[in-house]
Parts: C-alpha cells; sequence; structure tokens
C-alpha cells in the first residue's frame, strides 16, 4: 500500500526584526512534510556556507551557518513529524548561527544541499532503506508492505556488496551552456553527451553496474547539481567528460584531472590546517564552504588519482591519440563529490583536426571504450583488494 | 634743485608702476612656493621592466616575457597592477607565444589587502573566453603568476567578475577562492 498520507504543510516564521544591511537574514525556515521526507528551507543570504554535524545521543543534526548573523540569542520553532521535534537557531558568534534539529528517532538519512535564487539551505531527512534514489530525488517514496523500509543511521548503510556500483557519468555543458565551440562549428555539449551515452551504454550491457547520466539530453544543470545528484544517488564513481578548448588552434592530446584545491598537490596541509577553524573558530571567511567541499572529495583523492591514472591510459590506448597525462586541478564540478571523482578531458574541440575526430561517431565510440575499460580495470583491482582484505 | 626733485618724482612713480606691474608675479610665487610645499615630491614617471606569462602554443604552459612599462608613480602598486593587467590583455608581441586573455577584457579595478591582490574584471572576461580547462587555467595562472612574480610581498591573487567572487570562467576551474602562484604550469627550459 502507498503511504497514503496528504502531505501537510507546516509554515514556521520566525517573527524578527527587519534586518540592517549584513545582520539577520535568517527570517523564514519553512518545514514540509511529505511522504518521503521532511523538508527544512532555510533562507539565507547569499554566499553562506555550512558546515554540518549529526549527533547520536539524543538524536540531533547540527548546522553552523555562515557568515550570518541573528539579532536574538536563541529561537526555537516545535514542529509535529514524524522526524524532526523542534528546531533551534541560535547565535554561536559574531558571524554563525547555529541550527540544531532535534529528532524523534535516530533512524534516518539526512541530505544537505544548497540553493541561489532564493538562497537557502535544504535539509532533507527521511527514512534510511533500500529503495532511497526516488526519495533523494524529491519523488515519492515507494514502499510496500511486501517490502517494508529497513531502518539504520545513515553511517552504517551496509556496504556495497563486492560487483554492485552506481556510476555517475556527467556529460559537460548542455541547454543554454554550450562549452566550447569548435573552429566549425561543433559544440562540445553535444560531443560530451553523446560520448556519455555510448559509456553508459558499454556500462549497462554488465549488471553489476547500476548507470546514471546527470544530463539524458540536451539541458542545462548547473555545477553544484551534478555533484548533488552524484551524491543523493550514492554513487561510487563520478567521471565528468569534457572536450578541451584553447586559444592555439595547435593544442592536442586527452589529458584527465582530478581535484585539487591548489593545482599539481600544492596547499593540501593548509587546507587541513583551515578545517580546524572551520569548526573552532567564530571568525570565519566568507568561502569555508569551498574548503569544505574541498575536504569532501579530498578524502577520495588517491582513488581519484588512480581512476584518473588508470582510465587516461585506457583512453590513450584505446583511440591511439597524444597523451598529455593525468593532473590535478580545482575543479567546480569535481569538489564536494563524495566519492571518487574525475573528469576526463577527451580532446582539443578547438583544434580543427581534433574537432574533426570528436564529431565522428567511430571516434567517439573508441573514446568511450576507453572510458567504459578504464571504469571496469578500476572496480575490477577495488574488488580484489576487498576479496583479499574483506 | 628742481631736476633733482623731478628725478625723485619720476623714480618714485617709476617704483610705484613696477610695484603694480611685479607684486601679483611675486604673489604667484609665494603661492607656487607654498603649494609645492603642499604636495608630495612627485617623481618623474619611470621605466620598469616587468614579467608576463603567456601561453605556448603547443603545451598550453606558460612562459615568461619580459616588458618594459612607464610607471607614474611608483609608490601606487594598485596603478602598476592594473599597467601589467593591461599589458597582459594586450598580449605577445611576437607569433612564438599566446595571449592568455581576451582581448575584450576590461579591468574593473585592483584592490589590495593583506597578502591579496583582488583584481576585477568585467563580465567581458567571460563573455568573450573561448572555453575548455586548458584555456582556464591559462587565463588564471597568467593572471596570478605574472602579479604574484612581479609583487612578491604578496602570496595570493583572487580573480573578481563585477565586483564579485564567480564560479567559474567557463564551467570548469573553480575561481571562488584566491590562488596561489603555480609553478609548475610554468614552461621549463631544458
Amino acid at each position: 500500500m502507498r503511504f497514503a498520507v496528504g502531505v501537510v504543510f507546516f509554515l514556521i516564521t520566525l517573527v524578527t526584526q527587519v534586518s540592517q544591511a549584513g545582520e539577520l537574514s535568517i527570517d523564514k525556515v519553512k518545514i514540509t512534510s511529505e511522504p518521503a521526507h521532511t523538508r527544512i528551507f532555510i533562507p539565507v543570504p547569499e554566499g553562506t556556507g555550512y558546515v554540518a554535524k549529526d549527533i547520536d545521543a539524543p538524536p540531533r543534526l547540527v548546522l553552523n551557518l555562515f557568515p550570518v548573523r541573528i539579532n536574538f540569542t536563541c529561537k526555537e520553532i516545535r514542529v509535529e513529524d514524524r522526524f524532526i521535534q523542534k528546531i533551534c537557531l541560535l547565535k554561536d558568534s559574531e558571524n554563525v548561527v547555529k541550527a540544531a534539529v532535534d529528532l524523534n528517532t535516530s533512524e534516518y538519512i539526512f541530505d544537505i544541499s544548497s540553493q541561489s535564487q532564493p538562497s537557502a539551505v535544504i535539509i532533507q531527512i527521511r527514512p534510511p532503506g533500500k529503495d532511497i534514489i526516488p526519495a533523494l530525488l524529491g519523488l515519492e517514496s515507494i514502499e510496500t508492505e511486501e517490502n517494508p523500509p529497513s531502518f539504520g543511521p545513515w553511517q552504517k548503510i551496509p556496504k556495497k556488496k563486492v560487483g554492485n556500483y552506481r556510476i555517475v557519468i556527467d556529460p559537460g555543458h548542455g541547454g543554454k551552456d554550450p562549452g566550447a565551440i569548435g573552429p566549425s562549428g561543433t559544440r562540445e555539449k553535444d560531443i560530451t553527451l553523446a560520448i556519455a551515452r555510448k559509456v553508459a551504454e558499454l556500462l549497462n550491457q554488465n549488471s553489476e553496474f547500476q548507470v546514471y547520466l546527470t544530463r539524458e539530453g540536451d539541458e542545462f544543470i548547473p555545477l553544484d547539481r551534478r555533484t548533488e545528484i552524484a551524491n543523493l544517488l550514492g554513487g561510487d564513481l563520478f567521471v565528468s567528460i569534457h572536450t578541451n578548448a584553447t586559444w592555439s588552434s595547435r593544442a592536442k592530446g586527452i589529458e584527465t584531472f582530478y581535484n585539487s584545491r591548489y593545482p599539481y598537490g600544492e596547499g593540501a596541509k593548509e587546507v587541513a590546517m583551515r578545517e580546524n577553524a572551520v569548526f573552532g573558530s567564530g571568525d570565519l571567511p566568507s568561502t569555508v564552504k569551498n574548503i569544505i567541499w574541498d575536504l569532501i572529495q579530498n578524502q577520495y583523492r588517491q582513488e581519484s588519482k588512480e581512476l584518473a591514472r588508470i582510465v587516461q591510459e585506457k583512453i590513450v590506448r584505446a583511440s591511439n591519440t597524444s597523451n598529455r597525462g593525468v593532473k590535478s586541478a580545482p575543479f567546480y564540478v569535481l569538489r564536494g563529490a563524495n566519492m571518487p571523482a574525475i573528469l576526463v578531458e577527451v580532446g582539443f574541440i578547438s583544434n580543427p583536426w581534433e574537432e574533426r575526430k570528436l564529431k565522428n561517431a567511430k571516434f567517439q565510440e573508441l573514446i568511450a571504450r576507453g572510458i567504459y575499460q578504464g571504469i571496469v580495470t578500476y572496480i575490477n583491482s577495488l574488488d580484489k583488494k576487498k576479496t583479499e582484505n574483506p | 634743485m628742481r631736476k633733482k626733485l623731478l628725478i625723485f618724482i619720476v623714480l618714485m612713480v617709476g617704483a610705484f608702476i613696477a610695484g603694480i606691474v611685479f607684486a601679483p608675479l611675486l604673489q604667484e610665487k609665494t603661492y607656487h612656493l607654498k603649494e609645492w610645499i603642499k604636495r608630495p615630491v612627485s617623481l618623474p614617471p619611470v621605466s620598469k621592466v616587468v614579467t608576463l606569462y603567456f601561453s605556448t602554443p603547443e603545451d598550453e604552459l606558460l612562459v615568461p616575457v619580459e616588458r618594459k612599462i612607464i610607471i607614474n608613480d611608483t609608490r601606487n602598486i594598485n596603478d602598476q597592477i592594473r599597467k601589467i593587467i593591461q599589458e597582459l590583455i594586450k598580449g605577445p608581441q611576437t607569433s612564438s607565444f599566446l595571449s592568455t586573455l581576451p582581448p575584450q577584457t576590461k579591468l574593473r579595478a585592483v584592490y589590495t589587502r593583506e597578502d591579496v591582490i583582488y583584481v576585477d574584471f568585467s563580465s567581458s572576461l567571460i563573455e568573450n573566453h573561448p572555453g575548455g580547462t586548458s584555456a582556464e587555467l591559462v587565463s588564471i595562472y597568467s593572471i596570478v603568476n605574472t602579479l604574484l612574480e612581479n609583487f612578491p610581498s604578496y602570496s595570493r591573487v583572487q580573480i573578481l567578475i563585477e565586483g564579485k567572487p564567480h564560479s567559474t570562467l567557463a564551467g570548469h576551474i573553480d575561481i571562488r577562492q584566491p590562488f596561489r602562484k603555480n609553478t609548475k604550469i610554468i614552461k621549463t627550459t631544458e
């Protein structure tokens, strides 16, 4: 039976004074209870970052928002919801506001995302369960009596068994963003989609893989959203496909990137040092959020590097194209990916010769095969490690 | 006796006229002197050799190129930064190197604070950018490396678009935070 409860809205408005410039901006927190999830919508000023932490006893979700101010010390909203008891907003320090969400249960999964226009931080809390994808994507959950949801805190989601991988393929650009345009008018967004589809097709032949594309057609997906989709899907690998471009028509070849804050490995220490500042100090830079994003991807730095190495090797071999090597740079689309993530530049669309090749379906097939082989080789190496030390 | 009186009168009249004629000049001179004292010593424009980073056509690396620029005020760092960026926008003078920024790029403002140089471009930089990871890296690091090379007392460069931090130039490299000098992207002569 479908979870046939009507949608109940709780609209809670924190009555606050008209804010002065740069001051209080959390003036309207909205809580929506839906069958699939409960959603907390916190409007924040543009550029507000957050750090989230979950506490077990009592079950609580704590969000530090910064840089933002409130002109009261503490206010709370009591809620009737299956997950949430109350939400407290309190002044943590000069520019930091703590949002504490007290929960009824420790059996939940949460996702936090931010959006702009209107700028807001959104917390989604939902029951843990097998079929989490519809809930994650904001669709109604499909809960049946035959298949009751299994519960467990988000950290305790059973580790995926060997041979069950979610692979997220991200065709670069799309919609209003054509990407780079070649000398004869080839649009990057068309090439990346064509190759991504071919990669997905190859991966789909293997039943161990669940393959997702961040866009299925010619649509515009913001960079933040691409990583978010991958995280919400619980992806195991994120592969973004792009074509390169530059001023020179002579630049040629394939290169694969993984993320780094300071390109080519510099500054990792600095990021780690600043991590403490995130949780301790009240004097936070407005860009702290970016560092957090880096830290998320940083956990997978070695894996990402290894994946990049293997994929690069396989594409170069499959397509017989010049090798520009594996590099690292701070990529907007890779930051925040909670999984090994790489960006493949499959050739220079700005080079007339390479542009012609990239348009060719047979060449696209070769590239796709290289990416596919890279992914499979990487996963096999993981499976091997797992069977060696289970 | 009358002759002496006449000479005396003529001298008096002469002195009177001279007084009327030269007094303003004297006054003006004092005025100029005062102005001169009040104003800080303005040095004549000097020429300075600066290092600009342009890119190589094949491997998308940066190469240092020296260029002489005229500086009006050596103590005004922001003005020097502006001049250097404008030279970077003009591009290389030889065909063996390539531009790193679209020629239409407009610089709005320059700020310096603590160890960071802020360079604020108009959206022209984004609108005319060819796109592509390589082109973005070359644009970013030609700005960053050029400024940090010429102003070693600063350690980071933040690129702003229309006065605000921006996500990317063309969808790849994150430019929301200041960058440090990147020596790996500089072509080394072997």
